[in-house]
């Protein structure tokens, strides 16, 4: 009886001793795997801006780094880069891009079409003479540019002065001067392509243009203060914004933005209550980067509801005064009037 | 009768699986109770901080719960964290869009110097993101 009894005990023991085995081994197995599933945060500055990118899973930093460095330098207007080679390349000779900047110019051209010119990526011809090239811009000016150098500069501010090549991936200058301007949708294209490369699961934020999956808290930056002027919790979605709060400068009161509208002007320059700041949501960060900037031109009609739904997006639009919307924005504004 | 009992006792547990449904409840139970506590220690809320890249790299990361002023490593620009809010309060920059950012304070909130590759993040907190213009 007795040695049954200390072979139970031994059983027991046993027993213990395997249960504590099994909890450590799982324990450490756990652990082990929610390490490598940690969140990893990638940063740096590209596209005159920042990036910062939240992931899991496979660390993919150095594939993010040498593309944002790949962008930075092939979408740059000045450089030596695509685009840069582009813009100093004499009228007539097909200057070879790169697959990523052929593409991005193919979706350019593109939604320059649909919105009538109010997307103008050959404006930076403008953008020089209005002092906000990144060789030119220092935040301020003396006076606007003349009339007459005005209207000379718009005739070859049109992508009507570039023709495309695709089999050859080549870009050919039909005029001298003429000149591309990838900043207005570069982050938002490049956010894009950075959600592919983290396998569309994760947080990607391009100087403010943003791809995101799972549900995070966002704000939308107040255009004339520090705080925010709208909320929303978003998921699965692209974000831009475009405004004329952060490259401008004055000239006798009136401020002189970086947004080039078609008739030369800065968008909005002879509105009474222009349109300061427009945030668009819809599922890519290209588009919703390029209509941000074409909504601020064309303000709030008819054109830029038709061009929001082509596009299926969704548009805030602030002005001084209050804000319009298009379609049914995620972001609840909350300071301001609803103007329409 | 007492001995009877042992020795069914005895029987019983010679019988017994070395393993039960019961262990394993137990087992699933502690696991369940580790990663809980592991969870929230590593998730525990680390405060608001800054952190601030120089060419794509981290040079510092700032508490904002401290005023200070610092000078950002390999340029020649200060940073400063005053009533938890940071700012870009001097650059050699031509066009100081940074420092006209002024003070942020909100996590997600960002400050850029595109000519000095300068960034500065915010975060901790609640993982707040802000869209705008950068």
């Amino acid at each position: 009886m007795l040695y049954r009894r200390s072979a139970s005990r031994t059983r027991k023991r046993i027993k213990l001793t395997a249960l504590a085995l099994a909890i450590i081994s799982v324990a450490f197995i756990a652990a082990t795997l929610s390490g490598c599933n940690a969140t990893k945060t990638v940063a740096g500055t590209a596209l005159g801006s920042y990036y910062s990118v939240e992931y899991s899973g496979k660390n993919v930093d150095d594939q993010i780094k040498a593309f944002m460095a790949d962008v930075d330098l092939n979408f740059a207007a000045e450089g030596t880069g695509d685009i840069g080679k582009i813009n100093a390349a004499p009228k007539g000779e097909p200057v070879k891009v790169g697959e990523t900047t052929f593409a991005l110019l193919e979706l350019v051209f593109e939604i320059s079409e649909k919105s009538g010119g109010a997307f103008n990526p050959a404006a930076f011809p403008l953008t020089e003479l209005w002092h906000f090239s990144p060789s030119n811009y220092i935040g301020a000016a003396k006076s606007i540019p003349d009339a007459e150098d005005i209207a000379e500069t718009l005739k070859i501010s049109s992508v009507a002065m570039f023709s495309l090549d695709k089999t050859a991936l080549t870009v050919t200058k039909l005029v001298d001067g003429a000149a591309l301007d990838a900043g207005a949708i570069g982050k938002g294209f490049a956010a894009d392509r950075i959600f592919e490369i983290i396998g569309g699961s994760g947080i990607v934020d391009a100087g403010g243009t943003f791809r995101v999956s799972e549900p995070v808290k966002m704000y939308i930056q107040n255009p004339r203060g520090s705080d925010y002027v709208a909320e929303a919790t978003v998921s699965n979605i692209a974000v831009a914004t475009s405004g004329d709060y952060q490259r401008y400068y004055f000239v006798d009161g009136k401020r002189i933005h970086h947004i080039l509208a078609p008739d030369g002007y800065p968008a909005g320059y002879f509105s009474e209550d222009p349109v300061v700041s427009v945030t668009v949501t819809g599922g890519s960060a290209a588009v919703c980067d390029a209509l941000s900037t074409a909504l601020m031109v064309t303000g709030y009609s008819p054109e830029s509801a038709e061009l929001t739904a082509y596009y299926e997006c969704q548009a805030l639009l602030f002005t001084e005064t209050g804000y319009y919307e298009i379609g049914d924005s995620p972001f609840e504004v909350v300071s301001g009037e609803k103007l329409n | 009768m007492k001995l009877f009992r042992e020795k069914n006792l005895i029987e019983h547990y010679r019988r017994s699986p070395l393993f039960g449904i019961g262990d394993f409840i137990v087992v699933l139970a502690v696991i369940f109770a580790c990663t809980l506590a592991a969870k929230s220690l590593v998730g525990s809320d680390t405060g608001i901080y800054a952190d601030v890249y120089v060419k794509g790299e981290i040079v510092m990361s700032v508490p904002l719960n401290t005023d200070a002023l610092y000078a950002v490593p390999d340029t020649r620009a200060s940073i400063e964290v005053a009533d938890g809010k940071i700012a870009v309060v001097d650059n050699d920059c031509t066009n100081k869009i940074c420092i006209k950012t002024g003070f942020v304070s909100r996590s997600g909130a960002a400050i850029v110097c595109a000519p000095n590759g300068i960034t500065v993040i915010v975060r901790g907190g609640d993982s707040e993101y802000v869209t705008g213009v950068h």
